[in-house]
């Protein structure tokens, strides 16, 4: 092989290897511009495929768009061809240097392509090929960077569903998620009963994040558990009325018999006088003025079975209540059966600030005031339409003949609240002072609402 | 033994020899430059020409003025419809030898001479045309069954007029492949017509120098076909060719819908051949992808027989070669 087409031989070779190294460099960014474009668009599906890590979309479309590139792509016998064309043209070789690079791989030439050889050898080589042939960017090159910006801008914003942080969990998750919650509660505050229910639902979520049973069993036994709770509870009816109370009044209720069973009556101490300081006690206090007569004439003993049975009945009314929540949870928790899903921000009552029967709103309902047409026999009123969240209980109107309740639940609004605590009670007063002023309250009802709005808040001071 | 530093004196040699003979032609014929520049390519090619043009422009002057420029033979036949084959290849004649017995003597015709200028060949009819067949492509007659070789160089430039075609026998297509070239003479300009008149009324036309003989243009011819060619442009030629064809790929829509024939295998030869007499006058070591669009409208031009619809759209062979030209990419 002669010195020129030594030379030739070299710069082609140079020539080709940059060519290949800018075809691939384009390649990619090609690839990479495509799959963040791919993962654009796709970013409003997010929602449907929340298990999938969302970094997953471009890197699968990028090996997948690189692929499909790089096939239909790929580097030819005719890309050396032009990519020495292309040499020709640029210094204007008349086409000396496709001629030459056919020359250099014949074994024999001929003296007119030895000159050729030469001719081209002094023209190529001190040509400087990637000066001469700098990159190109195409468009989606250049808009690779800006693609990959949008993309991570609108991830991080949160387009098209909740951010890697806040994806929701799946029904056996949350399930387990909320039987752990409710198992420390109930162990907590020594809720026999709410401790099995809570037992029971973890090992229903466990067998299904474990694989052991599939979707569908997994919602077979939801289904089977919320029926089982749906069942009609024992009557938690006893001698104190105890579902007025809140939960932090009950809670409190507990600990306050609690502190009176270790204390006991003190040596010398008449019944009579024991009982009075345990009266004296808030919670007790007005439980024990609830039952009325059963406090006088006490005998020695009666008042540790008046504790003992209200401490039944304040587990009873409590496991009620848990047996309702778990209830409420599990008829959510499925998507797509009646109420919805579960929010992923539901809690356990009792746990958080959301739960607070203070916080209870009527969601929906016929109106919040009385109405000024007479009803139709038949008509019932509907309770507002329970949503999700903690339990509440609004009591009757306390007067002449019986009583009556209802109970429901209503989804406490995620975010914190605006008003103060402290004010919203005096709010509640001023409206209702303007209403009333309006005559819009019925004038037979008009002393109830002043007072029980009048009472608003003053629980709580007492409280503190 | 040669050596690759003979490479660049062959090719200037060989400019040299085109630029001398330009220069000479340019004494007696006035413009027409790119006609001297096709014809001398055909000359080393080894090719005849057609030239086309309507009368009064030259065509005969080019001729006569450029065998006067060589050192070489030349020859006129002016075709008639009454010419024969044997008043252009010669005949037998019976004479009386040194000893007296009758024998048949063969008289050469016109044809035997390095340059054979065939004045309006239309104008005879096909038998007489198809003597120049065998002479075009072998450089040989045959008479009475006895082979005669022409000599070497041999060139036909054969002339005809495109109007006037009453009492004409339009050429035959095997015919027209023989030709190398097919060129048109361009109407003079305005200067040119003027140079004209001061050239042909002059007391005295210049006669012409021999600035060339015929052992150079053999040398030449060898030199033309040394000039390497890539791989590369020899299939841009081919696919030109093939483009010219309809049903062939598609490509020209021109081609499509007025081509009946395309180019033959001859105008591929002829491509190529052109090309690399035109790198080498251009002093240029290898063939470029100028030199074919260069010659492509001179090689294939009659080569491309137009159907009825080109025919009678006024479609010109011309812009055909013309469309595909410019519908080829260089390399695919």
């Amino acid at each position: 092989m002669s010195e020129d087409a030594a030379v030739l031989r070299k710069k082609f070779s140079e020539l080709i290897a940059w060519e290949r190294a800018k075809r691939t460099e384009k390649i990619l960014l090609e690839a990479l511009a495509y799959a963040f474009l791919a993962a654009l668009l796709l970013l409003p599906l997010r929602g449907i495929f929340s298990r999938v890590n969302p970094f997953s979309y471009p890197a699968a479309a990028f090996a997948l768009a690189a692929a499909v590139i790089f096939y239909f792509r790929r580097w030819r016998q005719i890309d050396s061809l032009k990519a020495v064309a292309a040499l020709d043209c640029a210094l204007r070789l008349d086409a000396r240097a496709v001629t030459a690079a056919e020359v250099v791989e014949k074994p024999q030439i001929t003296i007119a392509e030895h000159y050729l050889l030469r001719d081209a050898a002094e023209r190529i080589e001190g040509v400087q090929v990637g000066a001469l042939f700098k990159r190109e960017w195409s468009w989606p090159a250049l808009a690779a960077p800006g693609l990959i910006a949008l993309w991570l801008a609108l991830l991080w914003l949160g387009v098209g569903g909740a951010s890697p942080t806040r994806n929701p969990a799946s029904p056996a998750e949350k399930l387990k998620q909320f039987a752990q919650e409710l198992e420390e509660k109930s162990e907590a505050q020594r809720l026999t009963e709410s401790l099995k229910l809570a037992r029971a639902l973890k090992a229903l979520a466990q067998e299904r994040i474990g694989r052991k049973t599939s979707e569908e069993q997994f919602a077979q036994g939801v289904a089977a558990m919320e029926m089982r709770l749906d069942a009609p509870a024992p009557a938690a009816q006893g001698d104190f009325d105890l579902g007025a109370y809140t939960r932090e009044e009950l809670a409190a209720l507990r600990a306050e018999l609690d502190a009176a069973k270790r204390v006991r009556a003190p040596a010398g101490m008449r019944e009579r006088e024991f009982l009075d300081r345990l009266q004296s006690l808030p919670r007790l206090g007005e439980a024990m003025k609830r039952a009325g007569g059963m406090t006088e004439n006490m005998g020695p003993g009666d008042v540790q079975k008046l504790l003992d049975q209200l401490d039944r009945e304040a587990t009873d009314e409590l496991d009620q209540r848990t047996r309702a929540d778990a209830q409420q949870f599990l008829s959510m928790l499925m998507p797509g059966r009646e109420g919805g899903d579960v929010p992923a921000q539901a809690r356990i009552p009792g746990r958080g600030a959301p739960d607070r029967a203070e916080d209870d709103q009527k969601s929906d309902g016929k109106g919040e005031l009385p109405g000024d047409q007479p009803g139709k026999q038949g008509e019932r009123g509907q309770p507002p339409v329970a949503n999700a969240g903690a339990a509440g209980r609004v009591t009757g109107q306390l007067g002449a003949g019986g009583s009556s309740g209802m109970t429901w639940r209503s989804e406490a609004k995620a975010g914190e609240s605006k008003i103060p605590e402290q004010e919203a009670p005096a709010s509640y007063r001023r409206q209702m002072e303007e209403d009333l002023a309006a005559e819009k309250i019925p004038p037979a009802l008009k002393e109830t609402v002043k007072q029980y709005f009048s009472s608003l808040g003053t629980d709580e001071n007492k409280r503190r | 033994m040669e050596s690759s530093a003979e490479v660049p004196e062959r090719m200037a040699r060989a400019r040299q020899s085109y630029q001398a003979v330009k220069a000479e032609l340019a004494r007696a014929v006035v413009g027409h430059d790119e006609l001297i520049e096709h014809v001398f390519i055909a000359l080393v090619c080894g090719g005849h020409c057609l030239l086309e043009g309507v009368p009064g422009l030259g065509k005969t002057l080019m001729v006569r003025s450029l065998a006067a420029a060589l050192n070489l033979s030349f020859s006129r036949i002016q075709f008639t419809p009454d010419l024969m084959p044997a008043d252009i290849t010669g005949t037998q004649m019976l004479t009386e030898d040194a000893a007296g017995r009758k024998i048949f003597d063969f008289q050469r015709g016109p044809i035997f001479a390095h340059i054979v200028l065939a004045d309006e060949i239309n104008r005879a009819t096909p038998k007489t045309q198809s003597a120049l067949l065998e002479a075009m492509q072998e450089q040989s007659v045959t008479v009475a069954g006895k082979g005669h070789r022409l000599e070497s160089p041999f060139m036909v430039l054969a002339t005809q007029n495109p109007i006037e075609m009453e009492g004409t026998y339009p050429l035959p297509e095997a015919q027209v492949d023989r030709f190398f070239f097919k060129l048109l003479l361009e109407y003079p300009g305005r200067e040119e017509l003027a140079r004209i008149a001061d050239l042909t009324t002059s007391p005295s036309p210049a006669e012409l120098n021999r600035v060339l003989d015929a052992e150079t243009i053999l040398k030449i011819r060898d030199w033309v076909r040394q000039v390497p060619i890539a791989a590369a442009v020899k299939d841009y030629a081919a696919r030109l060719i093939l483009a010219t064809h309809p049903h062939k790929n598609g490509r020209d829509a021109a081609a499509e819908k007025y081509v009946l024939y395309g180019a033959s295998p001859r105008g591929l030869q002829s491509l190529v051949l052109a090309a690399k007499a035109r790198a080498l006058l251009g002093e240029r070591p290898n063939v470029s992808f100028d030199d074919i669009r260069a010659v492509a409208p001179h090689s294939l031009r009659h080569r491309i027989i137009l159907n009825l619809e080109g025919d009678a759209e006024g479609v010109t062979a011309e812009k055909i070669v013309a469309d595909v030209v410019a519908g080829v990419p260089e390399i695919e």
